[in-house]
């Protein structure tokens, strides 16, 4: 045989080459009946198998209040869910450990994370179901978490669903009014259920190109369809004035530990709410951990008997029928016999004759009766209706109380007596303030409005909350002269603790038994409000104030009105409303021609203090020494801080020492001179 | 010798080139298909991506160390090398049965100072060496070479016993190359046809056998002829395979939104790596890797078919072999031709052994193109001056030599 040689190895190298290349050249055919031939077929079902449903869901709409600040916000947060069918590894594969028991190990793994019982988690995953909810809506470090483990220990069957959650940034602040959300993003009360259909979230199903575990394809491109963005709702209410409602609610409830209390600030010169707190309250975001009754928004859903608070109103149907003016002379005996009843004043006292003005201001039983008498049921009622009472006033929340007014053709004369002074007619604390507004305002009732605009994400408005007159329901010349009678009880009558030195307040106190549950009044139960406007000549604010059941003093002007004082004060220096008269409040100028050693020494600073705000949002208090009112009111406005002054002129001691670090909302005391 | 090799001034100069050019569009397909796998398992999208590029740059420096400054390739050749290269591997192999790393139910690693090192690839260019040092010392002695005959089947008893240390990781894919790659190299050395052919025949008896004895073989068969069959279990990695390929369509996806490797596709990244290729640059991209693969394999046939030295011979040609031969393997495979068994795509897939052992058995081409190259120039001068050119151009060959 011929020995094998070199050349002989190359020649059959060359056919093993020719091989290789008849091999690619078969790969290559291939391909042509895969990519080409084929192509649209399998193109097809890969298109198919990506292709999954998905379901987007978008955040709810935010809530924000008049000047954007947040009030409710959502983010998508992860909800983990588990299919216990699904959750078990693969069969064994030879050469591969022995099976474990990953339901097992998964329960006693996350059970940490997730703050369950791991024999519960163990049950759940011991199920025949398919979906179980484990823990909805996790905060975002637990959910990176749980994903972690899930990953770093290979768990099958476990799954997150993206859904909204919602986080109320100022805690219980206006809680009633906000309302809350339920898991399943459905608002329960408040705007969040009036408004439920416009924030909440859109759920959209989108075909989707999906991975093999059924993921989106997140970022990579393949993903066209962003979840889209909901409506912003713009309320009325102004954070800094509610700030200050609420913060004097818990003041009030400390002081008179009354059962429950309820505080609206209204504009009225449009009926836009401004502000509007209860009590008990709630925290939103914990809805759950707090009593139904303190969900409640009592400012729109309880009905009470107003009392003397509802004298303006009867003072402006006599004014309007002419049966009385002002000054017209009514003798106040101390008591009055209608039938079988006798109404006596507060005090039991007669004041003789008085100007019907005086009737108001001190609150007269008697005269508000005389009155009352000589109106008659039908006029009552009719008049009563007109402003409002008896019937919802179409305000924006849920759950809003109509109120109960006699059928005149059924009311015998005590019932006529009582009505007169604000007894037998059971009204909302709304319904009670939009009908003083009215007064304050010339004459308008007005419909109250809680939301100041929708806004579209693309910044169309889809709606715009304005000024709407239900109707006339005095004349200019009679809520001038009520207003001034009303600005007397501040003055000088039975609302004297409203008053702030400087402004013009018009109001009225109220104290009245209070209806008991079973019928009838609940004995040395009584309700206590003060409702009032300022200022009296021009009013800019107007503010209802009931507390229920106060423990000890008792009286609307005891308890009521100092709520309104302080409050209204807070607010108007905030707002930079001065005022009206200088009497006691000498002005800058004044004060420098009074004492001319202050302009060549002390003060003006030479420099404007500023606030500094910190990096993380913690203010540093300046010097306010020297400051007049106004510049101290900007300088607080600008840190976000609660003015309480005392006094007027220049600032002179303030509560916390210069440099002190404060959080945003702090009360801040500064002492004038 | 012609030097020009098509464009090239010489085939080292296309070797070289297009290696780099295999490389480039490697790390871009292995980027590509590996990222969303990568991100999901070590929140890091380049995770591959740099370990390819890693592996490459370190693989390209031995690369050109050994085409061209190492000593020549018969270095390593010599007694006291293959020895040593023969019996670390195999210590390697030994040592992955036993205290290997696993993953996917297989021992394949063992990791070194955090990097993690496949012997099984090492044993192919072992035995590369292997056949080329003893195949082609009995070519150029022009023995007769036969597997049934003492003398020559050493070689082919020493890789049966790395494929069953390879087979017991277990790595069925890798044991099957290296005994196939040696079973070549007997055929370049010599081997009698009608051993060829009787070796064929226990094969293919081997395989009928073993399908007859367990039925899921059989099925893996009828899987293979028809993965549609069972698409959801044993058919499932074909037909994501194909359907991978047959979207790509003419000119392919946009890169990077294949849909296969967002874990549809198992092995996107190493094994099936070029069905993610075909998705994204279609039937063209695909021509033209192709292409690249046989200008390389006509590249290395220049240089065997040149070369006056039988263990130089032996060598190239093992190693087109191991790199073309793969390579049409695998792209068969991954196109459903024959059944799957893993063989890597060199370069295109990912996995650093590999990378690093493919270049530098291609180091060792370059440098049997190097000793070529020196051998002609000598025989191009007189025989006087020849001598002394002898001693001064390669002292260090001859130092070696003594």
């Amino acid at each position: 045989m011929k020995k094998f040689s070199l050349q002989n190895g190359k020649k059959r190298f060359a056919i093993i080459g020719l091989l290789i290349f008849f091999g690619f050249g078969t790969v290559f055919l291939r391909l042509i009946w895969l990519q080409v031939i084929q192509n649209e077929e399998l193109a097809r079902r890969a298109a198919n198998q990506v292709t999954g449903k998905v379901t987007k869901y978008s955040p709810r709409g935010a809530i924000l209040d008049c000047n954007g600040e947040e009030l409710a916000v959502s983010i998508m947060s992860k909800s983990l869910y588990v299919d216990p069918v699904e959750m078990q590894d693969n069969p064994t594969k030879k050469g591969e450990k022995p099976e474990r028991d990953v339901k097992r190990l998964a329960a006693d793994l996350l059970a940490g994370v997730l703050q369950m019982k791991a024999d519960e988690l163990y049950a759940d995953f011991t199920t025949e179901a398919r979906f179980i909810w484990l823990k909805r809506t996790m905060e975002p470090k637990e959910a990176a978490e749980v994903e972690r483990i899930i990953r770093e220990n290979k768990l099958p069957g476990l799954h997150f669903l993206e859904e909204s959650k919602r986080y109320y940034t100022k805690k219980s602040m206006a809680a009633q009014v906000l309302g809350f959300v339920g898991t399943d993003d459905n608002g329960l009360s408040g705007i969040e259920l009036a408004l439920d259909s416009v924030v909440k979230g859109a759920e959209t199903q989108q075909q989707e190109v999906v991975d093999a575990l059924g993921r989106p394809m997140g970022d990579s491109g393949f993903n066209k369809a962003r979840p889209q963005k909901m409506a912003s709702v713009y309320l009325t209410l102004d954070s800094k004035i509610q700030f200050v409602l609420e913060d004097a609610l818990d003041k009030a409830m400390k002081d008179t530990k009354a059962a429950s209390a309820a505080v609206i600030l209204m504009d009225p010169n449009t009926g836009a709410i401004l502000g509007m707190a209860n009590r008990p309250s709630f925290d939103p975001n914990t809805f759950y951990k707090y009593p139904a009754t303190s969900w409640t928004n009592r400012a729109v859903s309880t009905i009470y008997e107003p009392g003397s608070v509802f004298k303006p109103i009867v003072g402006v149907m006599g004014l309007t029928e002419k049966i009385i003016t002002p000054t017209t002379m009514i003798n106040d005996t101390g008591s009055i016999q209608i039938a079988d009843r006798t109404i006596r004043n507060w005090d039991g006292e007669g004041m003789g004759l008085v100007p019907f003005q005086d009737v108001i201001k001190f609150s007269i039983n008697t005269g508000m009766v005389q009155l009352g008498m000589q109106l008659g049921a039908q006029r009552m009622i009719d008049y009563s209706k007109k402003f409002g009472f008896g019937s919802v006033t179409g305000i924006e929340l849920p759950g809003e109380e109509e109120g109960i007014l006699y059928n005149p053709d059924h009311m015998y004369q005590p019932d006529i007596a009582t009505m007169s002074i604000g007894q037998g007619i059971a009204v909302t604390p709304l319904q009670m303030l939009r009908a003083i507004c009215a007064i304050a305002n010339g004459g308008e009732l007005l419909q109250p409005y809680i939301i100041d605009k929708i806004v579209m994400p693309d910044g169309r408005v889809l709606r715009q909350g304005q000024k709407k007159v239900v109707r006339r329901v005095m004349s200019e010349e009679v809520a001038a002269q009520m207003r001034g009678m009303m600005e007397k009880v501040v003055a000088a009558g039975g609302g004297k603790a409203a008053g702030i030195k400087g402004y013009r307040i018009a109001g009225k106190t109220g104290t009245a038994e209070k209806l008991a549950e079973t019928g009838g009044y609940a004995a040395g139960k009584y309700i206590a409000s003060f409702v009032g406007f300022v200022p009296a000549d021009k009013p800019q604010y107007a503010m209802l104030i009931m507390l229920d059941t106060p423990q000890g003093a008792f009286y609307g002007s005891q308890v009521s009105a100092p709520v309104f004082r302080d409050t209204l004060q807070q607010i108007l220096v905030a707002k930079g409303i001065q005022p009206s008269s200088s009497e006691g409040l000498p002005s800058f100028e004044q004060h420098v021609r009074n004492n001319p050693a202050v302009n060549s020494t002390v003060p003006p600073p030479a420099k404007m203090p500023q606030m500094e705000i910190l990096a993380d949002g913690k203010i540093k208090l300046p010097d306010f020494s020297g400051l007049d009112m106004r510049q101290t009111a900007e300088l607080i406005q600008q840190g976000r801080l609660v003015l309480v002054p005392h006094g007027s002129g220049r600032a002179r001691k303030q509560s916390q020492p210069p440099g002190t670090v404060v959080a945003e909302g702090t009360k801040l005391e500064i002492w004038f001179e | 010798m012609k030097k020009r090799f098509l464009i090239w001034d010489n085939p080292k100069d296309a070797i070289i080139s297009l290696t780099l050019l295999l490389m480039l569009v490697g790390c871009i397909n292995v980027f590509s298909a590996s990222f969303v796998e990568a991100r999901d398992m070590f929140e890091d999208g380049y995770y591959y991506l740099k370990r390819y590029l890693i592996f490459g740059a370190a693989g390209l420096m031995l690369m050109l160390w050994l085409g061209f400054r190492a000593p020549s390739y018969k270095t390593w050749l010599n007694d006291f090398w293959l020895k040593a290269i023969y019996f670390g591997v195999g210590s390697l192999l030994l040592l992955v049965d036993l205290i290997g790393t696993t993953n996917k139910g297989a021992q394949r690693w063992l990791y070194v100072g955090g990097i993690s090192i496949q012997p099984s690839e090492l044993a192919k260019i072992a035995v590369i060496l292997l056949g080329a040092a003893l195949l082609g010392e009995m070519l150029r002695k022009r023995q007769s070479i036969s597997l049934l005959n003492k003398d020559t089947v050493w070689p082919f008893v020493g890789t049966v016993i790395y494929g069953i240390l390879v087979l017991k990781q277990p790595d069925m894919g890798t044991a099957a190359i290296i005994v196939a790659l040696m079973v070549g190299l007997y055929i370049l050395a010599g081997l009698r046809l009608r051993e060829v052919v009787g070796l064929l025949g226990i094969l293919g008896a081997v395989a009928v056998a073993g399908a007859i004895m367990a039925p899921y073989r059989l099925q893996r068969v009828k899987v293979w002829l028809d993965p549609w069959s069972d698409e959801a279990n044993t058919g499932y990695q074909m037909v994501q395979s194909l359907m991978s390929i047959g979207s790509g369509g003419l000119t392919g996806l946009p890169w990077g939104q294949g849909s296969g490797k967002f874990f549809y596709l198992p092995e996107a990244h190493t094994d099936f790596a070029f069905a993610i290729f075909c998705q994204e640059w279609g039937l063209l991209g695909a021509a033209i890797l192709i292409s690249v693969f046989l200008l390389l394999a006509a590249a290395f046939f220049r240089i065997a078919m040149n070369t006056k030295d039988e263990r130089g011979f032996i060598l190239v040609s093992g190693v087109s072999l191991l790199i073309v031969g793969q390579a049409v393997a695998n792209m068969a495979m991954v196109c459903g031709l024959l059944p799957v068994i893993g063989v890597p795509l060199s370069f295109i897939s990912y996995g650093g052994t590999s990378m690093l052992i493919t270049l530098a058995s291609i180091g060792l081409v370059l440098s049997v193109y190097r000793d070529e190259c020196k051998r002609e120039k000598l025989e191009r001068l007189s025989p006087d001056t020849r001598r002394t050119q002898m001693r001064v151009v390669s002292p260090a060959e001859g130092r070696w030599q003594r």
